[in-house]
């Protein structure tokens, strides 16, 4: 890993000479809430921020896309599918959704890739900067091993030291970048890389809530019939919230929007906690009940996941704490599973 | 086989369409483009989704032969929206074709062994696959059942084949669930378990394949279990909601398998050992 | 004040707004259909067939139906157009039909008839009483508050005649018999009475009428109301007791306490048993009316109502007509208007010709629908306004595209009486206007002309002239809103009412007796029919069932049925049935399940192709004019 400092002072003219070569997406604060959206001035970007509420999944896996337009004729039928190629460039996206992307990376990719978030995906570069303390109540990264200090899935990492950031790169486009924009880095202090690590540690120090992730895989075999999923999904009333916050989860339904002859084939997100999800024509679903739904989703993050692609589908972001109207807070469900 | 954008489906034309039943089709595809039709090819269990725009898109088993190149088969119940669309098509019309998809009923492994084929209603046309390539080569395999169940007499599916079947050596058992007194219905009445006291084929080195409704095939299986045969060498195909068919949308997920990649054929030993199976 | 939540039509709701088939040109009736045309031919016609009517029929043939869906300041320009423009006190909205009992009880008892405590007070109460609402399905948001107190150790306290989700979290259900709720609301307060329960202080120094309620409600003993409601006695002074134990509870309620005959006195014995126990003007205390469409609250405050002017001001009041005389340079009418129920009698009478039809669907919401049909039919002039073609829009002459809450600024109130900012996104699609713009030009076409600029302006105009919005602004309302009584610019808005004071002086103690609905049950039609919603759809579907998810969430109509008389009708879940009323009847899948009682079945009112008003009782509150939804006779028969 190569690594330079990049000075507090200097941040808002190196994403002025990114915005040359990039559309840049950043942190703006706006009306109390925080969104992570493409800039058009450096200046409006906040530095001092926690997260957004909906995390960046939708940059690349919008909530509502086109898959592709048709028009059907005599005979044959005319697609048009027009894939995006904005190159793009995410500067402050923090280690758990840094995280999040690498788990889609994984299950969009495969044999069989999609289309529609690739092209967002391999034109977009990740600057993440790291967290020095939990960015709300909620999160808990430093137990599902996705922060508060980013290893991987990053072209630069930026961690915040006293007055400056120690930027670190990982993949070729991570060096090209601090290359190409060489003045406005300086090189390392002779202890800084030691100051970033006491750093990381102090952070990590400062996360109350934690669960026993091992533990509470290693017991999901044994429990999917445990009486906790009732209790749990009693509460549950639907909304999708988590899922739609989520930044690892990637279900999606498709459909048609016809007029005459032709339409468009459009994808939005879809949620496991919703009754239609599993319902077949005849009305057979596979999941009738919130139990069945919510346990699911417990299991697909924490048992699934790392059966098939060999990674947890969860980064602790807390996200799905906040946007819960029914009050499940998943670390008090995992922490009891734990116990059990 | 992976295209460029998997959720484009490819324009195939409706070569034929034979009715099976009151409610049910066989549609024969041709690839429309010659191009595709020379390089199409399925195994047997696999499936294709097919594409009414406007409508939709559902996955299908094909149900012809896989020799036979250029054309396939999905035999399709009228059923919900898209279903009720294809009703409407005739011959000569255009569909969206995606596929095949999915991993398809381990024949190779049933060489030189002896075959149960158990089916109920629409579980029968992927296993027809299974059934020609069984009459293709006839030899490599042992003895060869088919068990087959429907609701009433006039919903057995590829009822002129029958004695096709039986002449290449696949012994045919049927049953209807009701048969009203007046049709002309002199077989078997009852559940397709029923069956099992007549088939002739033992546990020990026979294969099993299975498909139709969950509550059949759960069924089929416990009284296969009962009847000493082995988890592993049942085999089953799943369904379920399906909307890309290429593992990406999530819907449908068993046990943390994709029934569209990593099915939607699964032996029963692997779904006994994963907390969601069977429905 | 959602904390960052959503319920899942929030979630989703985007997926209408782009639709294909969202209303982009103005359109007129022909003889083959509509056909689009332009803005200035549109109004043109428009204010020519209304100068007719007036000018043949006078001023009150005209109705208009104003959009709890809409803006205040388009509610505002709604009644401003109906009472200036046209002449008549002829507005009037869905507010009628839903919490029109509210704005008459509460007002009659305190003086004012808003929610009285915020919202996030909920969280901190330690008795919840909720009681004909559904809140889980129809306030999800407000049910997350109600989950969060019982998870910090609140009582819940629930009767409702369905066993509601919302009933997993109740230290006590009570599933009463459809319209018993005063019973048991007397039930109640005999108990606390007799067992010295009551707050003495609080009833002396704050109420009035105290003797006129104890005779009452003494000879509602809890075996009486357990007799009436079918609900135990013992469960019944139970609840009693727990409600009386805390200064922190508050009682909660929707449609099931206000639409019904007796949904006046309904809410008469709520504001009675607050005030019996001191639970008004305090933290987490009072009395929660929960309030569905995102402005009804507002369109209420705006004055889209028949009798009442902006902020409630009375319009039999010469002094408040003088006052807006001057603002408006027109003198407002003085006799009170129709309320929507009685305009489609006065339709069908030949009293109104013309109706303005602004944001609502009245043939599929209003009861009776085959008569609503034939009002609307029997119209000389039928103008709607709305997004989508509706029901209502195909039986006009005219239909006019408007902008959705997506597309145009304003302002909304919602049932804690914060007002608060709605904003633009994107632009309306077509040639669709905003309703202000609209009405704008429809009544300069007139010969009224109203010449705002933007919104804000109209907000100020409210501002002058209404005194609980006096302090509200664009400027102020920049952060979360205010809440209203918000009497100057310097006032910070305010949290909860009639905190030493009611609005009316005292609180009035109103007794009321039990009376049971319009329609009983009979032989011929044996089953008690309850109408409600669904979570995931709301009110007609005009914009949900455009929403893919929500519609596959719940696609179609279910009548819920009990186990036992399915079984004596022989019908099992998903088989159709025909359900049929005096006023006509409808055909929908089977839901057995025992969440209803027996001899009862509940409908959702969303789907046209199945439409539960085609059997509901038209039968009002004889003095909030709400229609009995909550209750009429039915018989049900399997279908195949």
């Amino acid at each position: 890993m190569t690594a330079v400092v990049l000075s507090t002072k200097r941040v808002v003219e190196l994403v002025d000479e990114l915005m040359k070569d990039f559309e840049v997406v950043a942190p703006v604060e706006s009306r109390g809430d925080l969104l992570l959206v493409p800039i058009d001035d450096a200046e409006e970007m906040t530095i001092e921020y926690s997260n957004s509420n909906v995390s960046p999944k939708d940059l690349f896996f919008p909530q509502a896309e086109r898959l592709f337009e048709y028009s059907v004729g005599r005979g044959t039928f005319r697609l048009r599918a027009r894939p995006e190629r904005r190159r793009r460039l995410i500067f402050g996206i923090r280690p758990c959704d840094v995280a999040g992307l690498r788990y889609l990376d994984a299950s969009f990719g495969g044999d069989i890739t999609d289309p529609n978030y690739w092209s967002r995906r391999a034109n977009t570069k990740l600057v993440c900067i790291a967290c020095t303390k939990p960015c709300t109540e909620s999160c808990f990264c430093t137990s599902t091993n996705t922060g508060p200090s980013p290893t991987t899935g990053f072209d630069v990492a930026l961690t915040p030291l006293r007055d400056r950031f120690l930027a670190e790169t990982l993949t070729e486009s991570g060096r090209r970048i601090l290359k190409s924009h060489s003045r406005v880095f300086e090189p390392l202090a002779e202890d800084d890389l030691a100051e970033k690590e006491k750093r990381v540690v102090l952070a990590r120090r400062r996360f109350k809530r934690r669960v026993d992730v091992a533990r509470v895989v290693e017991g999901m075999n044994h429990l999917f019939r445990n009486d906790i999923w009732e209790s749990v999904a009693k509460r549950c009333l639907r909304c999708g919230g988590c899922t739609y916050v989520c930044p690892t989860c990637y279900c999606f339904d498709v459909f048609d929007w016809s007029r005459d002859s032709s339409g468009e084939r459009l994808r939005h997100w879809d949620s496991c906690q919703f009754v239609g999800f599993g319902r077949r024509s005849g009305g057979l679903n596979a999941r009738p009940t919130q139990v069945e739904r919510l346990r699911q989703w417990y299991y697909h993050k924490f048992s699934y996941s790392i059966d098939q692609l060999g990674m947890l589908g969860c980064v602790g972001c807390g996200r799905c704490v906040e946007a819960c109207i029914g009050n499940i807070d998943i670390v008090q469900v995992l922490n009891e599973l734990a116990r059990m | 086989m992976t295209t460029s954008n998997p959720y484009l489906p490819q324009p195939a034309v409706i070569k034929k369409i034979h009715v099976e039943t009151h409610d049910t089709k066989t549609y024969t595809l041709v690839m429309r483009s010659t191009q595709k039709q020379g390089g199409f090819t399925f195994n047997p269990g696999q499936f294709g989704i097919v594409n009414v725009f406007g409508a939709g898109e559902a996955p299908f088993s094909y149900s012809s032969s896989p020799k036979v190149r250029g054309s396939f088969d999905h035999t399709i119940r009228r059923m919900g929206v898209l279903t009720n669309a294809l009703a409407k098509l005739n011959e000569g019309d255009v569909v969206g074709v995606r596929g095949p998809y999915g991993k398809g009923w381990p024949i190779n492994e049933a060489e030189n062994r002896d075959m149960l084929l158990v089916a109920g209603g629409l579980g029968l046309p992927p296993l027809r696959p299974v059934i020609s390539e069984i009459m293709d080569r006839r030899g490599s395999f042992g003895t060869v059942e088919l068990l087959y169940g429907a609701r009433t007499p006039g919903d057995l599916l590829y009822t002129p084949e029958y004695p096709l079947w039986g002449k290449a050596g696949v012994r045919v058992l049927l049953t209807v669930d009701q048969a009203l007194p007046d049709t002309a219905w002199s077989g078997d009445v009852g559940l397709v378990v029923k069956l099992f006291d007549k088939m002739k084929t033992r546990p020990g080195e026979a294969l099993v394949f299975t498909c139709g409704p969950e509550v059949m095939m759960r069924a089929v299986v416990k009284g296969l279990l009962d009847r000493g045969f082995s988890r592993d060498a049942i085999y089953l195909s799943l369904e379920r909601a399906m909307k890309c068919g290429v593992g990406k949308c999530g819907r449908c997920m068993v046990g943390g398998r994709y029934v569209c990649r990593d099915g939607p054929v699964f032996s029963y030993s692997d779904l006994a050992s994963r907390p969601e199976g069977l429905m | 004040m959602t904390q960052g939540g959503l319920c899942v039509k929030g979630w989703n709701v985007h997926e209408f707004v782009h639709d294909p088939t969202r209303l982009t040109r103005p359109l007129i009736r022909g003889e083959t259909g509509f056909f689009e045309t332009d803005w200035r031919t549109a109004i043109g016609l428009a204010a020519k067939r209304l100068q007719e009517i007036v000018a043949k029929h006078g001023p009150d043939a005209v109705a208009c139906l104003s959009s709890s869906k809409c803006t205040n300041e388009e509610n505002y320009l709604m009644q401003k157009f109906a009472r200036c423009a046209i002449g008549t006190n002829n507005v009037d909205s869905c507010a009628r039909l839903c919490h029109s009992s509210t704005v008459v009880g509460l007002t009659r008892a305190f003086g004012e008839s808003a929610m009285t405590n915020p919202i996030e007070e909920i969280e901190g109460a330690q008795v919840v009483f909720v009681i004909g609402s559904n809140t889980t399905e129809e306030h999800p948001l407000i049910a997350r508050r109600v989950v969060a107190a019982v998870d910090k150790g609140a009582k819940l306290l629930l009767a409702d005649p369905r066993t509601i989700e919302l009933s997993r979290f109740a230290t006590i259900y009570a599933r009463l018999r459809l319209g018993t709720d005063v019973a048991l609301l007397n039930g109640m307060m005999s108990v606390i009475i007799t067992e010295g329960l009551y707050d003495r202080g609080f009833v002396e120094t704050r109420t009035e009428n105290f003797e006129a309620l104890r005779k009452t409600v003494e000879r509602y003993t809890p075996e009486l109301s357990a007799e009436i409601t079918g609900v135990p006695s013992a469960q019944i002074a139970e609840m009693a007791r727990i409600f009386a134990s805390s200064k922190r509870s508050m009682i909660l309620y929707a449609m099931g306490i206000t639409q019904h005959t007796t949904g006046v006195d309904n809410v008469l014995a709520i504001a009675s048993l607050a005030m019996l126990t001191g639970n008004v003007g305090r933290r987490s205390s009072g009395i929660s009316p929960l309030r569905g469409h995102q402005n009804v609250q507002g369109a209420c405050d705006m004055g889209a109502l028949p009798d009442l002017y902006p902020g409630y001001q009375r319009a039999s009041d010469s002094e408040v007509r003088t006052k807006l005389e001057r603002e408006w340079g027109a003198r407002p009418p003085e006799k009170p208007g129709l309320t929507i129920t009685e305009m489609f009698d006065a339709a069908l009478e030949g009293r109104v010709r013309a109706m303005y039809i602004m944001g609502e669907n009245p043939a599929l919401t209003d009861p009776d629908s085959s008569r609503v049909e034939k009002a609307l039919r029997s119209l000389e002039f039928l103008l709607v306004q709305d997004i989508f073609m509706n029901e209502t829009g195909r039986l006009a002459h005219m239909v006019l595209p408007a902008a959705c809450f997506a597309e145009k600024d304003g302002t909304f109130t919602n049932t804690e009486r914060r007002v608060q900012r709605v904003r633009r996104a994107v632009p309306a699609p077509g040639a669709a206007k905003a309703d202000w713009e609209i009405i704008s030009l429809l009544s300069a076409g007139i010969g009224y002309p109203m010449r705002y600029t933007s919104p804000k302006e109209i907000m100020d105009e409210i501002a002058r002239l209404t005194p609980s919005y006096a302090g509200i602004s664009y400027e102020r309302l920049e952060g979360f809103g205010l809440q209203w009584p918000c009497s100057s610019p310097d006032h910070p808005g305010t949290r909860v009412l009639h905190h030493r004071r009611f609005s009316r002086g005292r609180g009035l103690f109103s007794p009321v007796e039990y009376e049971p609905p319009a329609e009983r049950t009979s032989p011929e039609f044996p089953f008690a029919l309850t109408t409600g919603r669904l979570l995931p759809q709301f009110h007609t579907g005009t914009m949900t069932r455009k929403s893919p998810t929500l519609e596959r969430e719940a696609p179609e109509c279910q009548v819920e049925i009990n186990p036992r008389d399915a079984a004596s009708l022989n019908v099992r879940t998903g088989q159709f049935v025909r359900v049929a009323s005096r006023r006509g009847s409808i055909k929908a899948r089977a839901l057995v399940t025992d969440a209803i009682g027996e001899r009862t079945a509940f409908i959702p009112f969303h789907y046209a192709e199945a439409a539960a008003n085609i059997l509901t009782n038209p039968a009002l509150d004889p003095n909030s004019k709400i229609p009995e939804y909550k209750v009429c006779a039915v018989k049900i028969e399997r279908c195949e």
